[in-house]
């Protein structure tokens, strides 16, 4: 396998990073995978929340660079998902905490015992987001459909470019179909055609997301949400598989559904 | 010694003779040894700042004659005295304002600067002399030339062209931008403006636009 450590990344806050970061490796290590994923939004940790292990957490990883505990020993073992392991964020720190070479330590010494590692990145482009995507093999670039979410991820692949990292890959997340047949949000393509990046995942808006985050619950442990077979779809490209996007338009909806429960075509 | 030789627009080939390599024999030794370039093709000779003498032009004339391959056009010049010899020996002979077309010429002969990438947000491209970019201007790009900008791609960032020029242009497969900025002035484009094949011209002061389509 060539790249298995991947950072999660966008550049604007709130475009989904944490969730899909937690879903994709939820959902490789449903497959039976080792996956850790670390968070390095240090002082606004928010994937212990996606996984639900928030009340589980002893060390962080501070406490790994400052040497209070070895990595392993911080990592929070998933209960629900066997071969996932967490390396939570310390909450009470700040960016500055830890440095890209402490990130490439802690990668590097993790990286034997772990077929995947996901870094979950902070918004911004500064530091933050440098150190995040100093250890990675791989990066994947998270977007909304919506032309401020589209440029700031054409920055942060610029940034990328600059650091020597491989091209990276482009998921785009919360695409609505309903929105974007009535012409009030950018298709696909529309995002294709100006970031001309690698497309590894079209993510379907799903309502039900902040319900599942409120559970920590991952939505690719849900059978029946869009959203959650989506990102298991992602999962799987990772691995190398060829697997077909799924089509969004309204026949796959909630209406439609309706519609066949009452005879509908 | 060797001559300058550049295409024309006219469809031809130019051969440039300067003060300094003017000298008949030596002209048609060069016109011999690139006979098979110029074979079908039309021929112009320029003097730039030459006066040749009657019996140059007259000997030049009759070597050509003698290649029927070649199309001899006539004669081009920067001064009136070499139009006036070459007129009244019945050669065909335009006066040009050389010196423009030196300017234009410097400005390629500049460095040609190849980006062979998509230059994304946040990004800056900037040379002295053209360039020409294989891949996007993404919008909050910016790509500053001396000389002009040749896109092979779309433009959605800013291009500022030709800058402390009086003539240039930008050239884009495709263009969808709030502004390009070209020899110091700026063209601001509405929100919704798309060009495709899109050309923006910048002579004499005035900015002309050439697009295959519009929307």
């Amino acid at each position: 396998m060539k790249d298995k450590v991947f950072c999660v990344t966008s550049g604007k806050g709130g475009v989904g990073k944490s969730t899909i970061t937690g879903n994709i490796a939820t959902a490789l290590a449903m497959q039976g995978y080792k996956v850790v994923a670390i968070d390095a939004d240090i002082g606004l940790r928010n994937l212990d929340l996606v996984l639900g292990l928030e009340n589980r957490i002893v060390y962080d990883i501070v406490h790994v660079i400052e040497g209070t505990c070895p990595p392993e020993k911080a990592l929070v073992k998933d209960k629900k998902t066997k071969n996932l392991f967490l390396l939570p964020a310390a909450q009470t720190k700040d960016k500055s905490a830890v440095k890209p070479e402490n990130m490439i330590a802690i990668v590097e010494s993790l990286r034997e015992k772990f077929d995947f590692m996901f870094i979950d990145s902070p918004a911004g482009i500064e530091d933050g987001f440098k150190t995040a995507v100093a250890a990675a093999d791989g990066v994947l670039v998270v977007t909304n459909p919506e032309m401020a979410s589209i440029r700031d991820a054409d920055r942060v692949t610029g940034l990328c470019e600059a650091m020597g990292k491989p091209e990276p890959k482009l998921i785009v997340n919360r695409l609505d179909p309903v929105k974007v047949k009535r012409g009030d949000m950018l298709d696909v393509d529309d995002v294709m055609q100006i970031l001309g990046l690698e497309l590894i995942g079209i993510v379907p808006e799903d309502k039900s997301m902040v319900a599942y985050i409120n559970r920590g619950q991952p939505a690719v442990l849900e059978k029946d949400s869009l959203a959650g077979k989506a990102l298991r779809n992602i999962a799987d490209r990772l691995l190398g598989k060829d697997v077909p996007f799924m089509k969004l338009d309204s026949e796959n909806g909630f209406l439609s559904k309706f519609k066949k429960l009452f005879g509908g075509s | 010694m060797d001559y300058k030789i550049r295409g024309t627009n006219i469809l031809g080939i130019e051969i440039i003779v300067t003060p300094q390599n003017f000298d008949i024999e030596k002209l048609k030794m060069f016109i011999k040894e690139k006979s098979a370039i110029m074979r079908k093709t039309r021929l112009v000779i320029t003097f730039d700042d030459v006066i040749p003498q009657e019996k140059d032009i007259q000997e030049l004339a009759s070597f050509i004659k003698e290649r029927p391959d070649i199309l001899f056009c006539g004669f081009k010049t920067s001064r009136k005295e070499t139009r006036e010899i070459s007129l009244q020996m019945g050669f065909p002979c335009d006066i040009s304002n050389l010196e423009l077309e030196k300017t234009t010429e410097r400005a390629s002969n500049e460095e040609i600067k190849f980006i062979k990438k998509t230059v994304r947000s946040g990004e800056k491209v900037s040379s002295s002399g053209d360039i020409a970019i294989l891949g996007d201007i993404n919008p909050g790009a910016e790509v500053e030339a001396g000389g002009n900008i040749y896109i092979f791609g779309s433009l959605r960032g800013l291009a500022k062209a030709g800058i402390g020029k009086r003539e240039c242009e930008v050239r884009a497969l495709f263009v969808q931008t709030p502004r390009i900025e070209i020899c110091g002035q700026e063209k601001i484009f509405e929100r919704e403006e798309r060009f495709h094949n899109f050309r923006l011209i910048f002579k004499n002061g005035k900015i002309r636009i050439n697009s295959t389509e519009r929307t």
